[in-house]
């Protein structure tokens, strides 16, 4: 176990699972395994809300899923990103990049002079 | 379900494959296959939490949770299958009563009758100034040409009589037979605002014409069932020829509700100062009742400014709906109004007894809830099981309670035990099954769901310690267990005593002496066409010859004519003048009744002539005028003189002068049901005289037979020897006093069953309570009996508990009676309404049935065994 663990933000994974979408069709144990590498280890997705991530995304229409072969071949569910899932990726991304914006910008302001 | 099932599977694989390509990716990074398989499995966490958080996206979950609950649901009835019972039961017959009882209260109390805009329509009626009450007189019949043509605030007027006999001879259409035909005046129909079905009603040129009829919708049928070519064509009735105008639609009816009737045009009065009428008036819109009540009784001022009328009389306004109820059965109201007070009682106690059953499981349910929670199981999930408990049993409840209700309802109207005003159709009333249903659902949900809300608060540690037995939080549940009985037991007093009163009161009226022996005496009404028997000579020769005939006959033993049926007879029609005392003033109490009979009536009555003598031959046309009068009328009039040979004569006004008669005999007094209060018998002041003297065309035949049965109609038609007299209505006299009982027998029993109803409720409310507390005590029990207590001392100390719940309920309930009971006492025949001994036995009655319910549980606490009890933890 990695000590420096973190929890992910609410809504956050959705958006990872999203972004890793992007680069191609990938099934659950991919995507958990590909968001653990891009983080550095940093973020290990539960299975717990990696599923019902999934199959929440799929109800909405932002990906679509089949059955297809592994390279190794073996039978397995592929995610695939949907237009509607690009819109929404891009929708979530340009939020993030506002809130990360918006939080950095707290944390560098120096403390004010006088309280009004 | 198929499109679920694949889902299933589908979740299911993809799981497998995320399990295996985890193991083959550790594996390649070097982990032994074992190490891999087992850390793989660790990493990815519990498997049913994931399947069943992926399974909820797709939003099954409530529908297996719902499944689930409802499983559940059934099996925990199963498991406490007769307080699951009980509490259904209950409640289906808490619904079922009341939805019932108050379907027929709005059907005749609440729903106005199918009239146009009927809130306009008022019944005016005179009431007797001096005696005050609810007026009950007809209107004159120039009061009525007075209004119509004087009054501002009414739109019309219209006027009808049942007074007398108002059946008319119908020949030329199979054999005679008498029909109903009511006198109305032309506005009658329109006044109501109801059109005919089949041509037409009346207008004023049809009073150029000799007889015009309308036919209400039954009759027509009753005619070679129903031609619509009958319009226009010629009904002999009376021996005239009356043209029918047209047919009324069958849910017309007004008061006297005889369906099968035909309504004549009233033809105008030789005397409107003397002839009564029901006058219906017909307000104009935004005329209140009471502006219209002061122009009548102004304008009844101005016409009877000189006269007796205006002196003995003022015009009432009542609206028609509750004039036509009070006329269909004065204490009709009152009943329904008194039973649906039952009946909501009833469901109070209902809804009390499954209040404290429900909690009394409540209790025993801790322990399961606090293992439910502590395993795990959300507040929510918990409450939702409740909630479906408890919807499954109102749910279950309220179809059996409406299954009563429409199967009470249909006996209601298949059986008729009640006279119902006219046009009152009785059906199962929505409103009131909705709210009856609403209560027992919000009962079940408040009581069903203490457990849910109890766990949330209590310390799961101490519950589970407790063993769901007496913690502190018990005494509050209990507390309220035993204010619910208490409750029910001053509720079930309070109906004991009511139910008490009406039985004794049916029972006292019913076992009153009449004053004559209705055993075995029969009944028949006489009808002699008017134009075969004008003169008072035919009509005596008639009479004589029937009378004769008939007692020649093997069948009959003794008969009689007079003109008033026993009973229901000669109310008080006049005031009285004696000779020598001066005139009654003009607004003198009418109160002496009049009957002319024939000399054998008063054997055949078997009534006691106690000074002169009875009618005989002597009393004939052109003799001395007579009269012998009752016992009551001596009391009244000749308190303390001899009435034998003094001079009476009936006192209609100052401005008619009826001839002298002398009083020759006096006989004892027969019972008479008084107009304004059915549940009552009175003697009133009444003179007979001989039928000789005053020969009528239409009477009363009163004989006894030599055989059981009803002689046949022939026999009659054989004596009379004129196939155009009709004979009608014979019956028996002891059926016409039954008939009298019916109604508030049935109340009784109505409110007895109810009573007897909510005595077993509170019984098994009352032996629930106290089985709980012997539960809940029964360690307690257990180390008093370890450490010598006798098994006596036990029993007295549960004993006291129950005894001490029905003694506050009992002082309670008799504390309600007293202000309960007196509105009653119109319904009472007999026995005060806080008869004391009524009072004694019902509270005597009670204790029994509380002692009852209370030795079960005490005599169970002495049997405690104190190692068993003490082991028991």
């Amino acid at each position: 176990m990695t000590p420096k663990k973190l929890d992910l933000l609410q809504g956050t994974l959705d958006m990872l699972i999203l972004r890793t979408l992007q680069w191609g069709a990938q099934h659950g144990y991919g995507i958990s395994q590909t968001i653990r590498a891009h983080s550095a280890d940093a973020l290990q997705v539960e299975t717990g809300s990696l599923y019902p991530a999934l199959h929440r995304l799929e109800k909405q229409g932002w990906v679509n899923s089949e059955w297809k072969q592994t390279e190794s071949n073996q039978r397995a569910k592929y995610y695939r990103l949907t237009a509607a899932g690009r819109k929404q990726l891009a929708a979530e991304r340009a939020r993030w990049e506002q809130l990360v914006a918006a939080i950095a910008a707290v944390m560098r302001e120096p403390r004010p002079e006088a309280w009004p | 379900m198929m499109f679920r099932r694949r889902r299933e599977r589908d979740l299911d694989e993809e799981i497998q494959t995320h399990l295996r390509l985890a193991e083959q990716d550790r594996i390649r990074h070097g982990e032994s296959p074992q190490d891999a398989a087992q850390s793989a499995r660790i990493e990815f966490g519990n498997v049913t939490r994931v399947k069943e958080s992926a399974r909820d996206v797709w939003g099954w979950r409530w529908l297996d949770r719902l499944v689930q609950d409802i499983r559940f649901a059934f099996r925990n009835f199963a498991r406490n299958r007769v307080s699951a019972a009980i509490i259904v039961f209950t409640l289906a017959v808490g619904i079922g009563a009341n939805t019932a009882v108050f379907s027929i209260l709005d059907a005749v109390l609440l729903r106005q009758p199918p009239y146009r805009d009927p809130h306009r329509l008022v019944s005016i009626v005179d009431l007797q100034k001096k005696i005050g009450g609810r007026a009950v007189f007809f209107d004159l019949y120039n009061d009525y040409e007075n209004w119509k043509q004087n009054s501002r605030m009414f739109e019309g007027f219209a006027a009808s009589t049942w007074a007398g006999d108002f059946g008319r001879t119908l020949s030329g259409n199979g054999p005679a037979r008498r029909v109903p035909a009511l006198p109305v005046t032309v506005e009658y129909f329109s006044v109501l605002g109801v059109p005919a079905l089949l041509g037409r009603t009346f207008q004023p040129s049809d009073r150029q014409q000799a007889c015009t009829l309308v036919l209400s919708h039954e009759f027509w049928r009753s005619l070679n069932g129903g031609q619509k070519n009958l319009i226009g064509k010629l009904l002999r009735l009376d021996d005239r020829d009356c043209t029918v105008l047209g047919v009324m639609p069958p849910t017309f009816a007004v008061y006297p509700s005889v369906p099968s009737v035909v309504w004549t045009l009233m033809p105008a009065p030789p005397r409107p100062d003397q002839f009564g009428v029901f006058v219906i008036g017909r307000m104009k819109p935004g005329v209140s009742a009471a502006q219209a009540q002061r122009e009548l009784v102004m304008l009844h001022y101005q016409l009877h400014r000189h006269d007796r009328w205006g002196e003995l009389m003022e015009p009432r306004l009542y609206e028609l709906q509750s004039e036509f109820t009070w006329l269909t059965g004065h204490n009709l109201r009152l009943s329904l109004i008194v039973l649906f007070g039952a009946v909501s009682i009833v469901l109070l106690i209902c809804c009390a007894n499954v209040s404290n059953l429900l909690l009394s499981q409540s209790l025993a349910r801790r322990r399961e809830m606090a293992i439910r929670a502590s395993l795990g199981s959300g507040r929510v999930r918990l409450l939702r099981q409740l909630l479906t408990e408890s919807l499954l049993l109102s749910a279950t409840a309220m179809a059996l309670g409406a299954a009563l209700a429409w199967a009470a309802v249909g006996y209601f109207r298949i059986a008729n035990p009640v006279e119902l005003p006219p046009a009152t159709v009785v059906k199962v009333d929505g409103r009131i099954l909705a709210f009856t249903v609403f209560l027992s659902a919000l009962t079940t949900l408040v009581f069903g769901l203490a457990p849910a809300w109890k766990t949330s608060r209590i310390d799961l540690n101490t519950a589970l310690k407790a063993s769901g037995r007496s913690s502190s939080q018990d005494t509050g549940g209990q507390r309220l267990g035993s204010f619910l009985i208490v409750a029910e037991v001053a509720l079930t007093l309070v109906l004991l005593t009511g139910a008490g009163l009406l039985i004794r009161s049916v029972s006292q009226f019913g076992a009153a002496p009449l004053g004559f022996q209705p055993d075995g005496l029969l009944t028949a009404h006489i009808e002699l066409p008017k134009a075969a028997y004008a003169t008072p000579e035919q009509k005596a020769r008639f009479c004589d010859n029937l009378l004769q005939h008939l007692l020649a006959t093997h069948e009959i033993r003794e008969a009689a004519l007079s003109t008033a049926l026993p009973i229901y007879g000669t109310g008080p029609v006049s005031a009285l003048v004696v000779e020598g005392r001066p005139e009654p003033r003009p607004d003198a109490v009418i109160d002496t009744g009049t009957q002319t009979v024939t000399p054998d009536y008063f054997r055949v009555m078997r009534l006691q002539l106690t000074k002169g003598r009875l009618f005989d031959e002597r009393d004939r046309a052109g003799s001395e005028p007579v009269a012998i009068v009752n016992e009551a009328l001596v009391a009244k009039y000749f308190p303390h003189e001899d009435p034998l040979g003094r001079h009476i004569r009936q006192f209609d006004g100052p401005e008619t002068r009826r001839t002298w008669l002398r009083i020759v005999g006096v006989v004892t007094n027969e019972k008479r049901t008084p107009v304004t209060n059915e549940m009552s018998w009175a003697d009133t002041p009444g003179m007979y005289l001989p039928w000789l003297q005053n020969p009528q065309s239409s009477a009363a035949l009163l004989f006894r037979a030599r055989g059981a049965g009803l002689p046949a109609m022939s026999l009659f038609q054989q004596a009379a020897g004129d196939p155009d007299v009709t004979f009608s209505d014979i019956d028996r006299m002891t059926h016409t006093v039954a008939k009298l009982l019916a109604y508030p027998r049935f109340r009784a029993v109505v409110l007895a069953a109810f009573a007897v109803l909510a005595l077993v409720l509170a019984i098994v409310g009352l032996y629930g309570v106290l089985s709980r507390l012997v539960a809940r005590r029964s360690r307690e029990i257990g180390i008093r009996m370890a450490l010598g207590a006798q098994q006596s001392s036990v029993l007295m100390t549960i004993g006291q508990q129950g005894v001490l719940l029905t003694g506050i309920g009992i002082a309670l309930g008799l504390l309600s009676v007293w202000a309960l009971t007196r509105l009653l006492v119109a319904l009472l025949y007999g026995v005060g309404a806080t008869d004391p001994t009524n009072l004694a036995l019902v509270t005597l009655l009670l204790l029994a049935a509380a002692a009852f319910a209370t030795f079960l549980p005490a005599r169970r606490a002495t049997q405690v065994d104190p190692m068993i009890a003490l082991r028991d933890e």
